[in-house]
């Protein structure tokens, strides 16, 4: 199974956000439901770092290549 | 008859005593011109004269006397001496003392003492005489343009050569100024540089008239003439500096023009002769030629090599002919391989541009893609920031942690206190722990 992309992490904790928004969400739900966004929150940033060095290795690359 | 009778030499003596004592004729100054000069043990013996009479002088210890370059036939003189006589002849003569140039001397002494200096700088010397041209085309005459000599040379010129262009320098002849205008004629004429000899001319006069010829620039401006030059200055027993450095003299205007100005007439038949010589000569040897032809190819014949030689020719036609299309199809395959090669370069060459032009495309691709990943990436920070606050919000411990208690029933959050009835069991949540409490 390969891993999710950041866009369909983000899309999880919006979607646990509006779970937790509900009214009648019970209050064990809601805490496992902040502990789960909390882990999605940390994957995305996560991958999103990663992301963003490997475009800051592209430029460097390329800045190079053009020298 | 009873006289009182001297000898002869007493009577010389006598007279010779008185000539001594007479305070006039002990010391006289006499002018007179330099007639014969003989000159014996360092004694010298002159004809002093004027256009009466003879007188002698003598000149004892000449060459310590300083009077040997005056001592000159037709030099006009001042002798200083004493009147004396030769007892045994009886003649009397003048012990000359001193002598110095006179009149016109003076102006020969220094003619004679320019002579010398031009002489010394070799202007006059044989072996810088220069041949005049056999065919000028062009004659420079530098002479009046109003005198007589003029009209000679053109006359001569024109009749023996009517082909050989006569060109003025106008100068004056005569006084002061002529020796600049004649030099400044041999400039003109060096600049021009069209003319193949000079005539400089000039018709009789008195040696006055003809002084500017003796100056020593026209010397000059004649020595150093690029073409040769005639010099016609005077009559025919006239002389000048001029006339001795000239490359040739004339006694003449129209004699020069005789020397400068070959005659048609004589080329004319220098060339005919000249021309049946040649062709007397081409005629001699066509035949030698034609004889020596003949002559081998009898010999060839009689030994069976024309023959040979014939079929050696075709053979050589044949190997020049194969040799020929051999040339022509190397060169051919030369040439196609050149175009070849010049398509092929112009090939790679293509190749190279359009590579570059993808290298380019693909760079800006990049770039362009690069972009687009940053700015997603932004894009989703903010998006994820936003996201993780709410979550942050809606974190359920958070009220607790601030001290409040958060109220369940049945595991469900309570909002508001109207939906809890009397009797109800709720459960409060603390951030330590839980605690159950039944609404009264």
């Amino acid at each position: 199974m390969s891993e999710k992309s950041i866009e369909q992490y983000l899309e999880d904790l919006k979607d646990i956000n509006r779970q937790l928004q509900m009214d009648d969400v019970r209050m064990d739900d809601a805490l496992r439901l902040y502990r789960e966004g909390a882990a999605v929150a940390k994957k995305a940033y996560g991958l999103l770092d990663s992301y963003e060095q490997k475009i800051d290795e592209i430029e460097a690359s390329t800045l190079a290549k053009g020298k | 008859m009873n006289v009182f009778a001297i000898p002869v030499s007493k009577l010389n003596s006598y007279v010779r005593s008185r000539l001594r004592e007479d305070p006039f004729l002990s010391e006289v100054w006499i002018e007179g011109e330099v007639g014969q000069v003989n000159v014996r043990r360092d004694t010298a013996y002159i004809q002093l004269a004027d256009e009466s009479a003879t007188v002698t002088g003598i000149v004892f210890g000449l060459s310590q006397s300083g009077m040997r370059d005056l001592l000159e036939p037709g030099q006009k003189i001042l002798v200083r001496g004493e009147v004396s006589l030769y007892v045994p002849s009886g003649r009397f003569s003048i012990v000359i003392r001193e002598a110095k140039a006179s009149g016109a001397g003076v102006l020969m002494q220094q003619m004679l003492a320019l002579q010398k200096k031009l002489e010394a700088a070799g202007f006059f010397a044989r072996e810088r005489k220069r041949q005049l041209p056999p065919y000028p085309r062009e004659v420079a005459v530098i002479t009046s343009k109003d005198g007589a000599a003029l009209q000679d040379i053109l006359q001569i010129a024109g009749r023996r050569n009517p082909g050989v262009r006569i060109r003025l320098y106008p100068a004056t002849v005569q006084g002061p100024s002529a020796p600049q205008t004649i030099v400044e004629a041999f400039d003109a004429v060096r600049r021009d540089g069209t003319a193949d000899v000079v005539i400089v001319a000039r018709g009789g006069g008195s040696a006055g008239d003809l002084s500017a010829f003796n100056d020593a620039r026209v010397v000059e401006a004649v020595v150093r003439s690029p073409v040769p030059v005639v010099s016609a200055v005077g009559h025919e027993t006239d002389w000048s500096f001029c006339d001795l450095a000239a490359d040739d003299r004339a006694s003449t205007p129209s004699e020069a023009a005789e020397k400068a100005v070959p005659d048609a007439k004589v080329i004319a038949a220098q060339i005919r002769h000249l021309m049946a010589l040649a062709q007397k000569s081409v005629r001699a040897a066509l035949e030698r030629a034609q004889l020596r032809l003949r002559s081998e190819t009898a010999e060839l014949r009689a030994s069976g090599m024309d023959a040979r030689i014939r079929a050696e020719r075709d053979q050589l036609t044949y190997l020049r002919s194969e040799a020929k299309s051999r040339m022509d199809a190397l060169l051919e395959r030369a040439r196609s391989d050149l175009r070849a090669e010049e398509q092929a370069t112009v090939h790679a060459a293509n190749l190279d541009a359009r590579l570059r032009s993808e290298q380019n495309s693909l760079d800006r691709e990049l770039d362009k893609l690069r972009s687009q990943l940053r700015t997603r990436a932004v894009s989703l920070r903010h998006k994820l920031d936003a996201a993780e606050k709410q979550l942050s919000a809606l974190n359920p411990m958070r009220i607790v942690s601030s001290g409040y208690a958060v109220v369940l029933r049945d595991g469900r959050r309570i909002h508001r206190a109207a939906d809890l009835a009397k009797g109800d069991t709720v459960e409060l949540v603390f951030s330590d722990g839980t605690a159950e409490a039944t609404i009264d």
